[in-house]
């Protein structure tokens, strides 16, 4: 969609929201550059409420007609409305919208916390680089403070789909290979290897089923100069499973290719997992953390498959589509290829 | 072709990257036009090498399954790897030479799959073998760009951070 015919259509779609609002206005809208998900757009809006001007920044988050990953707006909403205003940081959600005829796919809109920054790679860089420490540990304490959530708390019992400890890690393995399968443009033959190795030698039963981000990782949050965590992102994977999945997932090397020993260019990955464990109660045993990490690099080219797939067959050609996929599908491979060599 | 295909296209990606990239003011346009130079040149690199990745990684697929044929206990998988090992490229095409490559690097995951099955020290050399055509799998498939790209990545980065930083200051 045009930005010009958004912008109408977005207009119509706050005078519905806010019936007492006159003069209503789009100050800017900025497209968000490098989701692979989601369109995203920040959004100045202006209008006029009981005679006071109001200006206000939000995000609005579209889904593409052919996504990446199958998810949809819905999960993301519910993650962002059940953990306002808990240790967990996040942005306020303002509208869900399942209805395609506003904008085309459905879509939310949320607050936008300004004066931040997402890109991991600046923690290796000055000015950016005093808070790196600072930030990698708030980001495994707020890892902690997600996995220790109890989900009726916060009114996700219903919207996660139950598990058993001894069940998760093949649920999850089952559904990322049968992914792949269906998008596979050529065989990945150190991708079906490592698949059979966790299916050989899968992981102990987890320590308790819980709230599982799905993307949680360095480039999927908010910081400041201060050092502060000021919003979780990127909620669209969210179940429930084992707490080491997402331990393991921020731990990918590919989020901080350059320096690998460092978890998401933060803190040293040891340090990362004592502050976990600490603060979770959980426990990260090396040989099932290994297991959920090579499954991450599983679950990473599956989702590199499909980026692939889709500019393969012209159902989403951006270039952050194309290039990313060839990109992350290379650093990717040499991963897992090191990976497995470790145990074969 | 003179100048080669290869050449043009590399030349086609610097110039978008060091002419027209810097012009563009609108940081979504910006950061497209820069992903589709890297983009051609991907390309460019990937053309150079097709055809010799394309010949080298089926001769030695093909040497893995003529080596080890004997350590196959399944015959109906046994014929099709000795069918497989003596084959030979007579299309030099890239999309035919692609076709054979994919059929033989499925075959060698179900090769693969079968000889991690059985014991003994030939199943063990024949896995050691197709690590070691796996390692060569992923070196031929590794793009040199992929770290131009990360490095640009970080400049641009920095760049809008600190813009962003004063905007907001």
């Amino acid at each position: 969609m045009e930005i010009e015919e958004l912008v109408k259509r977005f207009k119509e779609y706050v005078a519905e929201k806010i019936p007492e609002a006159e003069a209503i206005e789009i100050g800017f809208v900025n497209p968000i550059f490098g989701g692979a998900s989601r369109q995203t757009y920040s959004i100045e809006l202006r209008y006029v409420k009981k005679g006071k001007p109001v200006s206000e920044r939000v995000i609005l988050r579209r889904e593409f007609e052919s996504g990446i990953i199958e998810t949809t707006v819905d999960t993301e909403f519910k993650a962002y409305r059940a953990f306002y205003g808990t240790d967990v940081p996040v942005p306020r959600v303002m509208w869900i919208e399942k209805d395609s005829t506003w904008l085309g796919t459905p879509f939310y809109v949320m607050e936008e916390i300004v004066g931040c920054e997402d890109k991991q790679m600046l923690f290796t860089v000055p000015p950016f680089d005093e808070v790196r420490d600072r930030v990698g540990e708030a980001f495994f304490r707020i890892m902690a403070a997600i996995a220790t959530t109890n989900p009726a708390d916060v009114g996700l019992e219903e919207t996660l789909e139950a598990v058993t400890p001894e069940a998760c890690w093949k649920r999850e393995l089952d559904y990322w290979e049968a992914d792949a399968d269906k998008n596979e443009l050529e065989p990945h033959p150190v991708f079906r290897a490592a698949v059979r190795w966790l299916r050989r030698n899968p992981p102990p039963p987890a320590q308790k089923i819980v709230i599982v981000h799905g993307d949680m990782r360095a480039g999927n949050f908010l910081f400041n100069r201060k050092g502060e965590i000021r919003g979780i992102l990127d909620w669209e994977m969210m179940h429930m499973g084992d707490p080491l999945e997402d331990l393991a997932w921020s731990m990918n090397r590919l989020w901080s290719w350059s320096e690998p020993e460092k978890a998401g260019f933060m803190i040293p990955r040891e340090k990362g997992v004592r502050i976990w464990e600490e603060a979770s109660g959980f426990k990260a045993d090396p040989d099932a953390l290994f297991w959920w990490e090579l499954f991450s690099s599983v679950k990473g080219i599956a989702i590199w498959i499909s980026m692939n797939k889709v500019y393969a067959d012209g159902t989403n050609t951006d270039p952050i589509v194309g290039y990313g996929g060839i990109w992350a599908a290379d650093l990717q491979r040499r991963i897992i290829l090191n990976q497995m060599k470790e145990i074969s | 072709m003179k100048p080669s295909a290869d050449y043009i296209l590399q030349m086609v990606a610097g110039t978008l990257m060091t002419r027209y990239v810097p012009m563009m003011t609108e940081e979504k346009a910006k950061a497209e036009l820069g992903l589709s130079a890297l983009l051609i040149g991907v390309v460019s690199e990937e053309m150079e090498r097709a055809v010799a990745r394309r010949v080298e990684e089926n001769r030695e697929v093909r040497g893995v399954f003529s080596r080890f044929l004997h350590v196959v206990g399944d015959e109906g998988l046994k014929a099709r790897l000795s069918k497989a090992a003596q084959g030979q490229e007579t299309d030099y095409r890239v999309s035919a030479m692609d076709k054979a490559n994919c059929e033989l690097l499925a075959l060698l995951t179900e090769f693969h799959a079968h000889v991690e099955g059985l014991e003994g020290e030939d199943a063990r050399a024949a896995e050691e073998a197709v690590w070691q055509a796996l390692e060569n799998w992923t070196k031929r498939r590794e793009f040199a760009s992929t770290e131009v790209f990360t490095q640009m990545l970080l400049a641009s980065t920095v760049e809008k951070a600190l813009e962003r930083e004063a905007e907001f200051a």
